[in-house]
Order: C-alpha cells, then sequence, then structure tokens
C-alpha cells in the first residue's frame, strides 16, 4: 500500500474527524436536522468555487474560509425559506443545497477545469493525502495539519457542549421550555449550527460532502437505539463513530479500498446493524415480541371467551376449536397457538374437543375483565353485566 | 330520492352492527369486545374519555383498521363491500389545507365515490356538489382557495363532500370542536335535516353537557362499551361515572379475588 | 454560435416536463425528498451494472439505476414504518450517503481490477453531461413521459383525492394503493432515465424547484400539474442553449460543462423569483393573491 507510510496519521486524522462528527450528529439527530448536515457539506462547494475564483490557488486557507461562510448562509437560508413555505423544511433544503452546489460545481467547471479538482475526488474527499500538509513551526513539523485542526475544533466544541449542557439538554428536549425559563436558546442554536458548520467544513477535506454524513448520521442512529440517557447516548455515538473508522482503514487497507467510501460504509454497515438487532427496538427483536404479544393477546381473549359461554352453558358447542374459529374471526393456528398458551399454564385445558377452564383459568378471567391488566374498568364492568363471570 | 329504502331500513336493518370486536395495537386492545348496533335513522353521540378508543371505533366503523376479532357491517353488508355507504367527516387537522384546490372542488370530491373509472363527472355529480355547498352555506365561497378559509369554513367544507356522497350514513369526528357560532347552527340544522331524510349519524363528540340535547342515542365508551342504546336511558350518573370515573384498580372491598393472582398475569 | 444537438435538445426538454409533472405530485405528497433518495440510490447501482457485465449501454446501466433506485425506495419505506421515532430526516440521510460509500467502494474495487476505460465515462452521471446524451437515452424519456401523461389522465378523477385526503379516498373505495404504486414506479423510472441528463447528485432540486415556481400563481390542481410541466419544459428547452453559450464563452477546454447545475440554477432562480413576487404581493394586499 502506497500510502502505509502516512497510515497511522490518516487513521488519526480519520478518527477525529469520526470524534467530531459522532459529537455534532447525535445533536442534529435529536433536532431532526440530519439532512441540514448533508445540505450545508453540499453547500460548501459554493463557497469553494468562489474563494478561488478570489484568489486561484488550490489548497489555500481562504477555501476553507469561503467554505464555511456558504455553509452558514446555506444553513440560514434553508431556515428562512422553511418559514416562507409553512414548515415544508424538505422542500426548503431540496432546493437550498443543490442549489449552492450547482454555483460551486459550475464555477469550478468553468474556472477550474484543468485542475485537480476533479468530480468524484471532491464527492469522496481525499483522505489518503490529508496527511500530507503539515504543520511546520521553527522548522519543526508537528504533525498534519488535519488534525490539527480537527483535534483543537473537538476540544472548543467538547468543553463548549460541556459547559452549557444543561441549556444544550433543554434545546434538544424542549426548547419553548427553555425560552421560558430565560434561557439563550438562540445562543445554543446558533453554536450548534456553526459548530456543525465548522465540523463539516474540516471533515469535507477528508470525507467529501456526502460521505461526511454517513458519519454524522450513523453514530447517532446507533446510540440513539441503545441508549436511554443523554451522556450514555454521546458516549455510544463516539464509540461507533470510533468503531467505523479503525474498521474502515482496516477494510480499505487489506482490500485495497477508497478510505473515505469505506469509512463510510462501515458507519452505515453499523448503524444496519444496530437498526436489525437492537434490544427492544431492532426489527428482528421487534419481530419476535410481536409474536409473543399476540399469542399472549389472543390468549387472553379466548379466555375471556370461553368462560363466557361456560357461564351462559352454551360452552359444548361454542367452545370447540372449530366454533371459536369462526366466532371470533381467528385462523385455527391463531387460536391454538393460544390455546396453547393457556394450556401450557394450566389456565384452561382440552376437555373432548371444548376448550374449557380450569379454577386457575377462571380466577384471570376475572382479572382480565375487571381490567387489572388491560385498563381502569373494573368498576364499569360490573355496572353493564353483572351476571357474567361471576 | 331513496325514500322507500331509508324507511324499510329502519323497520329492518341496523346501520351499523359490530359483533366482538376487538382492536388491538400490539397486544394492547384499544377496543376489546365491542357488540354495537346503532339503529338506522338515529342520531347517535360516541362519547368517553381520552384513550377510549372513540377514534379507533370510528375508524374501524369506516374499514380504516382491521379488527383482530369479530365482524363490522354496514347496512347488513361487511364494511368492505359498503364502501361508499359511509361518509366520513374527519378532524381538520388530518389534512393539509396548502392543497391547490377550491371549496368546489372539495365538495365535488365527494361525488367520487361509486362511480365507475369510465364515467366523467357529470350533471348529476355537480348538481349534488352545488347542493352540498348549499346546504352548509358556502355557496358564496365556492370558488375560495383552501387555504384562505377559516376553520370553521374547513369544518364547513368537509361536511359538503360528506353531503355529496349521499350516503345513507354520516361519520363525523368532533365536529363541534373549535368552531364559529354560525357553523355550530349550521351544522346543528342539518342533522335535523339529515335524519328527517330517514339517514343516520354517528358523532363522536366532546360536550357531555349538550349530549342530552342534540342525540337521540348514544354511546358510552371506553375501551369496552359501558352503555349504549337512547339518550334518555343511557346517558345515567351510573354510567357516566362508569365511563369516566377514576380509575380504582383491584379494589379490597369490590373484588374478592387475593393479591396472589396478579402473578398469573405474568407470562 | 452552435445548436444543440437535436437529441439533446429534446431529451432535456422532455426530462424539464416529466419532472415538472412528477415533481408537482411529489410535492403535494410532503415527499419531494424521495427523489433525492431515488436519485443518489441509483448510483451504487448503475456503478455494479458495469462492474458485473462490462457494458456501457443505457438499458443495462439504466436496469442497475432502476433496481437500486426501487430497492433504495424500499427500504426508505420500510425503516419509516419500522422506526417511527427516526422522524425526519435521519433514515433519508443514512441511505443517501450510504448509498455513496457503497458506490464509492465499488468505484475503487473496479480501479484495481479494470482498466479505467470504460469507467471515465460513468462519471457523467453524476452531474449529467449534455455530450453523453445519445437518440436511446431520448426516446426513453419521451417514452416515460408519455406513461406519466396517460397515468395522470387516467387517474384524472381520483388524484387529487388521494393526494389530499388519502383517508377519505380509502373510503370511498378509490383504488389508492394503486395509484400510490404507480407514482412511486413512475418517480423512480423517471429518476433514472434522467440521470445522463441531469447526474445524481442535483437532480432531486428538480422536482422541487419547477412545482415551487409555479405554486403561488396558481390555486387549483389541474392547472398546478400543467403549469409545472409547461415550466418544466421551457427550463428543459433552455438549458442546452445556456451550456453551448457558456462553453463558447469560456472556451471550456476537455470535459465540457456538467449539464445537471446548469438545469438545477436555471429552475431554482426560477423558484426563488417566483417565491419573492408572491411574498411581496402577499404583503401589500394579503387577501388578494394565495400565499405559497
Amino acid at each position: 500500500m502506497t500510502i502505509f507510510a502516512g497510515l497511522l496519521e490518516v487513521t488519526l486524522i480519520g478518527s477525529l474527524a469520526a470524534l467530531a462528527c459522532s459529537l455534532v450528529g447525535p445533536v442534529l439527530l435529536l433536532r431532526k436536522r440530519v439532512l441540514l448536515g448533508d445540505a450545508v457539506s453540499h453547500s460548501l462547494l459554493a463557497g469553494i468555487g468562489v474563494a478561488y475564483l478570489i484568489h486561484p490557488v488550490l489548497d489555500s486557507p481562504w477555501l476553507r474560509v469561503g467554505a464555511a461562510v456558504s455553509g452558514c448562509l446555506a444553513a440560514w437560508s434553508a431556515s428562512q425559506l422553511t418559514q416562507v413555505l409553512r414548515g415544508r423544511a424538505d422542500a426548503a433544503l431540496g432546493l437550498v443545497f443543490p442549489f449552492f452546489f450547482s454555483i460551486g460545481a459550475l464555477i469550478l467547471a468553468l474556472a477550474a477545469p484543468d485542475s485537480h479538482l476533479d468530480v468524484d475526488q471532491v464527492l469522496s474527499g481525499n483522505l489518503e493525502a490529508s496527511w500530507l500538509e503539515r504543520t511546520r513551526l521553527m522548522d519543526i513539523d508537528f504533525g498534519p495539519t488535519a488534525s490539527w485542526n480537527l483535534g483543537l475544533a473537538v476540544i472548543v466544541i467538547a468543553t463548549l457542549g460541556w459547559l452549557g449542557r444543561r441549556d444544550l439538554q433543554l434545546h434538544l428536549f424542549d426548547p419553548q421550555q427553555g425560552q421560558v425559563l430565560g434561557r439563550p436558546m438562540w445562543l445554543v442554536e446558533i453554536l450548534v449550527v456553526l459548530s456543525a458548520t465548522t465540523v463539516i467544513v474540516l471533515a469535507f477535506d477528508a470525507m467529501g460532502p456526502i460521505l461526511v454524513v454517513t458519519l454524522l448520521a450513523g453514530p447517532g442512529i446507533c446510540a440513539w437505539l441503545i441508549t436511554k440517557r443523554l451522556p450514555t447516548f454521546f458516549l455510544a455515538s463516539v464509540i461507533a463513530g470510533q468503531i467505523s473508522v479503525v474498521t474502515g482503514v482496516g477494510m480499505a487497507g487489506t482490500l485495497d479500498l477508497n478510505l473515505a467510501g469505506s469509512i463510510g460504509l462501515m458507519a452505515v454497515t453499523l448503524a444496519a446493524a444496530v437498526l436489525a438487532f437492537a434490544p427492544y427496538y431492532g426489527i428482528f427483536p421487534k419481530l419476535i415480541s410481536a409474536k409473543q404479544a399476540r399469542t399472549r393477546f389472543v390468549a387472553r381473549l379466548l379466555l375471556v371467551h370461553v368462560r363466557q359461554h361456560e357461564i351462559k352453558g352454551d360452552h359444548s358447542i361454542e367452545n370447540s376449536l372449530e366454533s371459536l374459529c369462526t366466532h371470533l374471526g381467528l385462523s385455527s393456528k391463531d387460536v391454538l397457538s393460544g390455546a396453547n398458551w393457556l394450556t401450557t399454564r394450566y389456565f384452561a385445558e382440552w376437555n373432548a374437543q371444548n376448550l374449557a377452564t380450569t379454577q386457575a383459568g377462571i380466577n384471570l378471567a376475572k382479572l382480565v375483565v375487571e381490567g387489572a391488566e388491560i385498563g381502569h374498568f373494573n368498576q364499569l364492568f360490573q355496572t353493564q353485566r353483572p351476571a357474567s363471570l361471576m | 330520492m331513496n325514500e322507500p329504502r331509508q324507511k324499510e331500513a329502519k323497520k329492518t336493518k341496523s346501520v351499523v352492527r359490530l359483533e366482538d370486536v376487538t382492536v388491538a395495537y400490539g397486544d394492547r386492545p384499544a377496543l376489546w369486545d365491542i357488540d354495537l348496533d346503532i339503529p338506522a335513522g338515529s342520531l347517535t353521540a360516541v362519547v368517553g374519555p381520552n384513550g377510549a378508543g372513540k377514534t379507533t371505533l370510528m375508524k374501524t366503523m369506516l374499514g380504516l383498521l382491521k379488527p383482530a376479532t369479530g365482524r363490522v357491517e354496514i347496512l347488513g353488508l361487511p364494511v368492505r363491500d359498503a364502501r361508499g355507504k359511509v361518509a366520513f367527516v374527519p378532524q381538520r387537522g388530518a389534512v393539509d389545507w396548502d392543497f391547490p384546490a377550491t371549496v368546489a372542488d372539495i365538495a365535488l370530491m365527494g361525488t367520487h365515490a361509486g362511480l365507475p373509472w369510465w364515467k366523467p363527472l357529470g350533471v348529476n355529480e355537480k348538481g349534488r356538489a352545488k347542493l352540498a355547498l348549499d346546504q352548509v352555506g358556502l355557496t358564496s365561497l365556492s370558488h375560495r382557495p383552501l387555504n384562505q378559509l377559516s376553520g370553521g369554513q374547513q369544518q364547513r367544507a368537509f361536511l359538503a363532500r360528506a353531503l355529496a356522497q349521499n350516503a345513507p350514513l354520516l361519520v363525523l369526528d368532533e365536529p363541534f370542536q373549535g368552531i364559529d357560532a354560525l357553523t355550530e347552527k349550521t351544522m346543528l340544522a342539518l342533522f335535523q335535516d339529515l335524519k328527517a331524510e330517514g339517514r343516520s349519524l354517528i358523532v363522536v363528540h366532546h360536550d357531555l353537557h349538550t349530549v342530552r340535547d342534540l342525540f337521540d342515542h348514544c354511546v358510552l365508551l371506553n375501551v369496552r362499551v359501558v352503555a349504549s342504546g337512547p339518550t334518555k336511558t343511557t346517558l345515567t350518573d351510573q354510567n357516566l361515572r362508569s365511563t369516566y370515573g377514576p380509575r380504582l384498580g383491584l379494589d379490597v372491598a369490590r373484588t374478592s379475588e387475593s393479591p396472589q393472582s396478579v402473578q398469573l398475569r405474568d407470562s | 454560435m452552435n445548436t444543440p444537438d437535436a437529441a439533446v435538445a429534446f431529451a432535456c426538454l422532455t426530462a424539464g416536463g416529466l419532472y415538472g409533472l412528477l415533481g408537482s405530485m411529489a410535492f403535494l405528497r410532503r415527499q419531494s425528498l424521495r427523489g433525492d433518495v431515488l436519485a443518489h440510490g441509483a448510483w451504487p447501482g448503475v456503478l455494479l451494472a458495469f462492474a458485473l457485465t462490462g457494458q456501457r449501454s443505457p438499458a443495462i446501466l439504466g436496469l442497475g439505476a432502476l433496481v437500486s433506485a426501487l430497492g433504495m425506495n424500499y427500504l426508505i419505506s420500510f425503516l419509516e414504518r419500522q422506526f417511527p421515532r427516526l422522524k425526519g430526516d435521519a433514515a433519508p440521510a443514512l441511505l443517501l450517503s450510504g448509498s455513496f460509500a457503497v458506490a464509492s467502494v465499488i468505484w475503487s474495487l473496479m480501479q484495481r481490477h479494470t482498466e479505467g476505460l470504460g469507467q471515465a465515462g460513468l462519471k457523467s452521471f453524476l452531474l449529467g453531461q449534455a455530450a453523453s446524451v445519445q437518440w436511446q437515452d431520448t426516446w426513453s424519456l419521451i417514452l416515460v413521459f408519455a406513461l406519466a401523461t396517460l397515468s395522470v389522465l387516467f387517474f384524472w378523477r381520483d388524484l387529487p383525492g388521494v393526494l389530499f385526503d388519502r383517508d377519505q379516498a380509502i373510503i370511498q373505495g378509490r383504488p389508492v394503493k394503486m395509484i400510490e404504486w404507480l407514482l412511486e414506479l413512475l418517480l423512480a423510472i423517471a429518476v433514472v432515465t434522467g440521470l445522463t441528463i441531469v447526474g445524481v447528485v442535483v437532480l432531486s432540486a428538480l422536482f422541487v424547484a419547477i412545482p415551487l415556481a409555479v405554486r403561488p400563481f396558481t390555486h387549483r390542481f389541474g392547472p398546478f400539474l400543467l403549469a409545472s410541466t409547461l415550466l418544466g419544459t421551457m427550463i428543459g428547452m433552455a438549458t442546452p442553449w445556456i451550456v453551448i453559450s457558456l462553453e463558447s464563452g469560456f472556451g471550456n477546454s476537455g470535459r465540457g460543462i456538467p449539464t445537471g447545475p446548469i438545469f438545477v440554477l436555471a429552475a431554482s432562480l426560477l423558484a426563488f423569483t417566483s417565491l419573492l413576487v408572491a411574498h411581496f404581493f402577499a404583503r401589500k394586499s394579503p387577501k388578494e393573491l394565495p400565499t405559497p
């Protein structure tokens, strides 16, 4: 691998970028503004283009300044447009960011057609070369500039976030409440947007506008499903980001792939895995618990229904498998699994062809009906049908 | 119009019948073991506390929700086959009022039910829409775009849509919520007219004080049907307390079960 | 000055009309974002189709794009249903960027194992390239446009109802699911066929900009769709001319100017202007003109 010499430093840069994004991403996620990050990152191109026109030097720091300015401008326009469109944020973003991106793409196509600003490089960043730009002070090489920039950003943002953590928490959960309490929510909002823009500008070099969103959205989604409190939410997000970088670099190294793409892919894969398998909320766990819930539900239904007929006296006709199926409109599979739930717990048993309750079953049926399980209507049931189930 | 058929329905059929209907979200029942028989030609109110399942009941009657068990019949037909025979007036918030359409367009939408796809909208449909707009007093606003309507006007537009459908049953979701006096007056007069025509109305109503004056039947709902029938006999203090009353839980005085039976609940 | 190639001119014109038509409906369904997901989601499909077959024919690439786009569409609907807590834009953001991550990896795999000759042409799918548009693409676009128009006409009576109040349409027994399925399919096909012209990155803007440009000036469904389609067609007609004049004006060497950004800029500028004009007039006389 040709980048072996700088592999460690590239990993450092990627890791710092992931760290920065995984701190900012969750905030965007909770405020339902992840796409704002996407929009901002696309709109950076306009700033880069304009800055290039003014100062046509590649790798000039003015490019970053231009990017930051246009990023903020795009974010501001998007929020204004959302208001004009009466809350249609999807349309606002869908209009603003391609607009800015197109301006940038056009400028670069016209003004720098032969430059190395290749389209797909712009889109996927250039992490492989990011370590090459060094910070030199008095002839001492202090390491890649990118890591200093990112490191500094992380420290500043983390410090700000920590110092303002109570206001941040308010802002994330209930900004109106924050306003009512007299806390400066407007300031938190501005700082959030500024931090996001800074992080995106800095990570843009490494990851490119579209892949940076993987690090904004991915770790956040991972953390979302498996944590319950804000501090652990951020912690999990950071960890997820780091895992993405490490595995991504490893994968890119062994299979000789694009670094940014690999990291992005790992971030998305991790998020997908969490979405599929997270306890309680993941897709597969939900499927399993839904099935169990349905069986319990049908069991209770059966129990009450069966008991009712026993009291009425027509249980020999109504409580057979067939009539239970037809009367309740359930499939025999459903009825049998529900009945099975009851019989294995000794709430009911099969008497010849019919399902019959045991004493424990009778007790449970009364509880169900009296609403101990379902809600608060034990009283009302006794008013309406005093005779049944007593 | 449909006078002779309406009278026959009054004698022989109920307009809505629910048998053993249970509707659940996951394993939480929103409606449990509902048996309802609403007579044709009645003005029925559905009342109950928040979370009682009123909206769920309506959606089930309209065929928007499929019950876990039981049967729903409209005019003797299963719900799926009775499409178009039930008109629905939803809450205003159900829809994005920025849609490019006028009041007349909305009223006309009500006439689509039951029209085969090849038939264009003809004089009959346009006439029904116009009549409906007259009945709700929106004729002068026929060409007003939707995003310039007040809340009461929106409600009346929905009403016109339902009227244009010319259905024997109308279901309304809290129609008196947040409207102006004119709209309220219009609606009340309309209810009486509809009843005189032999149509049935089922209304989710939030104001207990007016149920007795406006509705001849009512359904008291709290996940189960507490009581249903003519308002005079059904809207008793006892029933109201049962529906809205505080949760008593496993009251010692009332139940005879021992606490140990609680653990039977767990799976 | 040169005139645009006929194939290109008709392709742009048709694409404009198509996106105007479908975009107006997507806008009313609040699904403007779908276009973005479909467009970004098509990109890995294009790459895979090329990687697996080595062919650059529009049919093969188009098929790959379509499969990928539809898969992405299904995924996003699935995620929205399964995780309602993940409201808003987290799922689309993940899928959009994820598609590009996958594409990026495929791209680098391709670079290692094949000569880069065929690949360079694929880049035109990113931002659109008028030069690479052939008559095949044009005819596909015309076909899709015809299909879309026919579908809209066929369901003309039910469309406003389904888009305005879905539940009501179900209650009235209208074929709601069929219509929605058809609209989504048409959207996917339209995105895929227009990729050569507009590219994956900015295509979604057309679905938003064109309807937004006309929305303030009409308050009825039919005129809205029609105006949107017409405006789209006009912008489409203008685009190749703009590209040519820019190219001759700036003496662009090498690859030529990407068409996508031009198309989007034209549409967006019109949209912004419209909104400004409407906003300005609305403040003067709030009752007269409808606000956007």
